[in-house]
């Protein structure tokens, strides 16, 4: 049975100077993985670089998602009867695929067959952004004990953390990491992939690292960077712009891409000029709403500063996230949301949801999670509240063909592809009631 | 321009002898090989960038317009008779029989001959009688008036008794008419010296193909002299060394497709397939006088120390441009081809015969898998270091059956002839051939596949060689490939395990409960004798030997007659990770009345019965998953037949990967 323990204990008990630390980002089983390409081991990237500085230790990197030559991230169906899982019951029945994203397992003796020295790893560090990921962290377990003998696993990341007694008991780990250490300071070290260098580099920009990190991404011929916050303008801009400004010189074809923590209520003339800025690539705004319904006169206001400041919107770099499978919500607040949205922006795009482990969704609904078998079904993509809501699955996959549909700009007549489902009533009835004013706006049909 | 008379040509015969040569390079060779013969060290072929036309420039000793007409356009003559068996340069002559200027007659509307050198023209004939003397018609041409001053006359009387020379004023020459006249008073019989000074002079002749094709067909005699011209030129300092320059003027149609002819899409090995100019290139290189491209591989540089003659001469340089590159030729084999398979010394077979008149000397080579480019397949045969006609195995394909034939392809060789088989009645025409009557080929052909109904000689131990290679790979495979199954299913049912417990389902506690125990059962299977499963002691006659962290898998030494099978990898490994824990598999043979299996899980062991009656009905690795699957499922389900059987069933079905095993 695995120990848990925090990061500081394990740095004080278990790593020396003589160990070869492995750290490994692990593929992923999952329905649907949506933002593959911006998985990046963030987290593995700057504890490399503390090992070997504070430790001394050799440290390698072996990241199964990253993508190959041509860019893309591999993928596959899982094979025999794991290919595909029933979810929910009746009703709310779903038959869902099984991928493995990422490389496959493979990759372990490739990686020792790549290996100069034929001496192992003492100790591998496992990764994981998701706690109902697990089940590719055993795998990975598994199959590391098969080729290393006496290696020592540790399990860290937001598995360990959120749920350890999962980690500790139902995972062939070693060691799980319940506190991380404080490393958003580090730079990132990007020389652990070796020549081939990522697609992109994940920063933080609220470090003090940030533009350090941009500077040595852009030696090593990396040109786009995703944003990786929270909230991504708490400080008023003031990192995002001091990125902006100290590294725009560095190459003519540096991007920049807000993938999250962009909130519409933060958008004032000032942080619209830096948004604005011709660097950034794409921005995708954090849902802000109450009670789930948007809060149309916030993005309205934002996007004013930002036609002010020179974006040009709607845009198919701007869109905004729209929540499905939040608890206790209707088809027909989301629908509203996803037209509003279209109108204010242009496009949008459907975000599932799933409680966090621990935050206050997790708490309000526990007796409810409970009941699901397995923690790998609390996956969004698996919508966990479908039954709470009385929503089916199949509703709420009309909804991404309807997102599809909208985005495209394309209005038609009717909306018979979605005869009989629930999502068509609440669509044709707000269509009816003319919950929105058309007038010169994205939804006008462009030919 | 004025018209050269080419005697002797039956016109039914031209047709047939321009015909000799196909393809295109093997006609545009001869241009080269003239080259050659004429004692060339630097060849320059250009390819205008529409391909319509292409040029050859040499170096060598040239010709006087003379020549020209005697010798290089002279059917059935061959400059070997005329000039002998080597060049000034000791060469053996390559040209023969004299019809090499009819090799590119199907491919070009116009053959267009500059050149020039400064030897004397040299005749001498008998006159019967003091009658006018038609200089054109002993000469063949008309020489221009203005270059009259260049001929030299001495005349004697001839015929019994002491000869007197006859004066200068007795006789006239008039450049107008080309005629030499005598006074009345001179009398036949008489002889005749002319000699021609070509100091300083060049000439331009013009073969017309389309012409002489067209007069062929209509098989007229008296017009045959219509397609040739032929015009003199002044050259003010003329090198020490003649220059040749050849033009075919309009390629055909057909000819400049080829050429033009892109490389076919997509993954493409053989010659045929590349672009036409590189495999014209290719073939040229192959089928001329010139170094051999060099390579810093082991196999490939004992391959061309058996090839490789320093007494060989031939071209200092060959080379071609079109479009503004420029490639200098060197003659490729397929051991220094760069993406050739690798090449060993057991395989790579010398031949050197010194029999009846017959010296040659070169390689076989053996190959592990199919050659491409598969214009390499086959033993390249060299005259004077011009491969005669295409690689071939002498008629042995026409012998050999089964695995032995099949194993052609993995075969290669190059013999080079140092002497013999170079008499002109020795190859056929066009030199793409032997006459299979000639002694010293029969001597070569025995020497490399025998001669009875069965193939021996060298082509013999080759074939002996590839296939026993081909055996060992392949029982190699087969028991690298059992134990990577093996390998398989351990890993599967690991993973199946580690899936379960991760899951939080009632079997996958029960499996997880299980890594926990430190006790179990067991009914001394452990005590059975061994079942080895460390592969066989040979292999192809060769003894194996267990290693550890070699570079591949498997090593083969085929000179010491060992393979080293690395037992350290992944694949050799009987571990079971079950969960947390390495449990080590023991193979026993335990008999039809013990179990399938025990786990002793105070030491780690997972004991399996190879001699349990179900192993008959299925293969090792069937067996493998069902004993192992089983014997958990018994375990952690503790006596629950219901779980036992849904654990079972989930772990025979798990896989790992998308193909299965």
């Amino acid at each position: 049975m695995a120990k848990t323990l925090t990061a500081k204990m394990l740095l004080a008990r278990y790593v020396r100077r003589s160990d070869r630390v492995l750290l490994v980002n692990p593929p992923v089983h999952d329905a649907r993985y949506a933002w593959i390409h911006w998985n990046q081991p963030l987290d593995l990237l700057k504890i490399g670089p503390f090992l070997k500085k504070e430790i001394g230790c050799t440290v390698a990197l072996l990241d199964f998602m990253k993508p190959e030559k041509g860019g893309d991230v591999p993928q596959q169906r899982l094979p025999g009867d794991r290919q595909s899982r029933t979810i929910g019951e009746g009703q709310f029945a779903e038959r869902y695929p099984t991928w493995r994203f990422g490389h496959d397992y493979e990759e372990i003796p490739k990686w020792i067959a790549a290996q100069k020295t034929r001496e192992h790893p003492t100790q591998v560090w496992i990764t994981s952004l998701c706690s109902y990921w697990f089940q590719s962290i055993a795998q990975v377990c598994v199959r590391l004990r098969q080729h290393f003998r006496d290696v020592q696993i540790v399990l860290i990341g937001n598995y360990p953390r959120m749920i350890p007694d999962h980690a500790v008991e139902q995972c062939p780990a070693d060691l799980a990491v319940t506190r991380p250490l404080p490393i958003d300071g580090i730079p990132m070290d990007l020389g652990l992939y070796g020549k081939a260098c990522p697609p992109f580099a994940a920063i933080m920009p609220h470090t003090k690292c940030a533009v350090a990190e941009v500077r040595a991404a852009v030696s090593r011929g990396v040109t786009d960077f995703a944003f990786f916050s929270e909230d991504l303008l708490s400080d008023g801009g003031q990192a995002l712009w001091e990125i902006v400004r100290k590294t725009e010189h560095l190459h003519r074809h540096i991007k920049y891409h807000v993938i999250c923590g962009l909130y519409p209520q933060l958008i004032t003339p000032k942080t619209a000029k830096i948004l604005a800025h011709k660097r950034f690539a794409d921005l995708h705004f954090e849902e802000t709403s109450t009670n789930y319904a948007v809060d149309v006169p916030v993005y309205e206001a934002a996007i004013t500063y930002l036609r002010e400041a020179g974006l040009t919107i709607p845009s198919r770099a701007v869109s905004g996230f729209v929540w499905i499978g939040r608890p206790r919500e209707t088809l027909e607040t989301i629908i509203q949301n996803m037209i509003a949205l279209l109108r204010a922006l242009g496009t949008f795009i459907l975000k599932p949801f799933t409680p966090t482990p621990g935050s206050p969704e997790h708490s309000q609904n526990a007796d409810y999670l409970a009941r699901i078998p397995s923690h790998e079904d609390w996956s969004p993509h698996l919508f966990p509240f479908a039954e709470l809501n009385g929503i089916a699955r199949a509703d709420y996959h009309d909804l991404y063909r309807l997102a599809a549909f909208l985005n495209d700009k394309v209005r038609g007549q009717s909306f018979d592809f979605l005869a009989g489902t629930l999502g068509l009533d609440f669509l044709k009835s707000s269509l009816q009631r003319e919950v929105w004013r058309i007038g010169s706006t994205a939804l006008r049909t462009t030919d | 321009m004025n018209g050269i008379t080419l005697g002797g040509i039956d016109p039914s015969i031209v047709r047939e002898l321009s015909g000799v040569y196909k393809p295109f390079v093997k006609a545009f060779k001869e241009l080269v090989s003239n080259a050659y013969d004429a004692d060339a060290d630097h060849v320059h072929v250009r390819i205008t960038d529409d391909f319509s036309s292409i040029i050859v420039e040499d170096d060598g000793t040239g010709m006087t317009p003379f020549e020209f007409r005697n010798d290089f356009t002279r059917i059935g003559g061959g400059s070997r008779r005329w000039l002998g068996e080597r060049t000034r340069k000791g060469r053996l002559r390559i040209g023969s029989k004299g019809i090499g200027f009819l090799a590119l007659a199907r491919y070009c509307s116009t053959l267009e001959v500059v050149s020039g050198a400064n030897r004397p023209f040299r005749l001498e004939q008998s006159l019967p009688d003091a009658r006018p003397v038609e200089l054109d018609q002993i000469l063949g041409f008309a020489v221009p008036a203005g270059f009259f001053r260049r001929f030299t006359f001495t005349l004697h009387r001839s015929g019994r008794g002491a000869s007197s020379p006859v004066k200068r004023s007795q006789y006239k020459v008039d450049a107008k008419t080309r005629t030499l006249r005598f006074e009345k008073s001179v009398s036949g019989p008489l002889h005749l010296a002319l000699s021609f000074d070509c100091r300083n002079m060049g000439f331009r002749a013009f073969l017309n193909f389309d012409r002489l094709l067209e007069l062929a067909d209509k098989a007229d005699l008296d017009k045959l002299s219509d397609f040739a011209t032929i015009e003199f030129f002044q050259e003010k300092h003329r090198k020490r060394r003649g220059r040749t320059q050849i033009v075919a003027h309009e390629l055909k149609s057909f000819v400049k497709r080829e050429l033009q002819s892109e490389r076919r899409k997509g993954y493409v090995r053989n010659i045929a397939s590349r672009c036409g100019l590189d495999a014209f290139r290719w073939h040229l290189a192959r089928s001329t006088p010139i170094r051999y491209a060099r390579s810093t591989g082991t196999g490939a540089k004992k391959a061309l120390a058996l090839v490789t003659n320093r007494k060989e001469l031939r071209l200092a340089e060959l080379r071609i441009t079109h479009a503004g590159q420029t490639t200098t030729l060197e003659r490729p084999i397929y051991p220094v081809e760069p993406e050739a398979l690798p090449l060993h010394d057991d395989i790579l077979i010398p031949v050197a015969i010194n029999e009846a008149g017959l010296r040659a000397a070169g390689f076989i080579a053996g190959y592990e898998s199919v050659i491409f480019p598969a214009e390499y397949r086959g033993v390249v045969i060299r005259v004077r270091g011009v491969a005669i006609g295409d690689p071939s195995f002498l008629g042995a394909e026409h012998l050999l059956t089964g695995a032995n034939k099949a194993a052609l392809s993995q075969i290669t060789g190059e013999i080079n002839v140092l002497s013999g088989l170079d008499a002109v009645d020795a190859l056929n025409p066009g030199r793409e051939s032997f006459y299979e009557e000639s002694e010293q080929f029969k001597t070569l052909r025995r020497n490399l596949i025998g001669d009875g109904e069965t193939v021996s000689g060298v082509l013999a131990s080759a074939i002996s060689a590839v296939l026993r290679r081909s055996q060992v790979r392949s029982s190699l495979k087969d028991v690298i490939g059992r134990a990577c199954l093996r390998r398989r299913v351990l890993d599967d049912i690991a993973a199946a395990v580690a899936e379960l417990i991760a899951t939080g389902a009632p079997i996958g506690q029960s499996l997880r409960t299980l890594t926990k125990r430190k006790h179990s059962q067991t009914n001394g299977l452990a005590d059975a004798p061994d079942w080895d499963f460390s592969g066989p002691p040979r292999i192809g006659g060769l003894k194996v030997l267990d290693a550890a962290h070699l570079a591949e898998p498997v090593e083969i030494d085929y000179k010491n007659q060992v393979i080293r099978l690395d037992m350290a990898r992944h694949e050799w490994d009987w571990t079971l990770v079950l969960f947390n824990r390495r449990l080590q598999v023991a193979n026993k043979r335990g008999g039809p009345m013990q179990p399938l299996g025990e786990l002793n899980l105070k030491e780690d062991t997972f004991f399996l019965n190879w001699e349990h009656p179900i192993r008959s009905q299925m293969d090792e690795r069937a067996f493998l998953r069902t004993a192992v699957a089983w014997i958990l499922a018994r375990e952690a389900a503790a006596g629950d037949a219901d779980q036992m059987m849904e654990l079972a069933l989930r772990l025979l079905s798990f896989r790992s990967g998308v193909a299965d095993g």
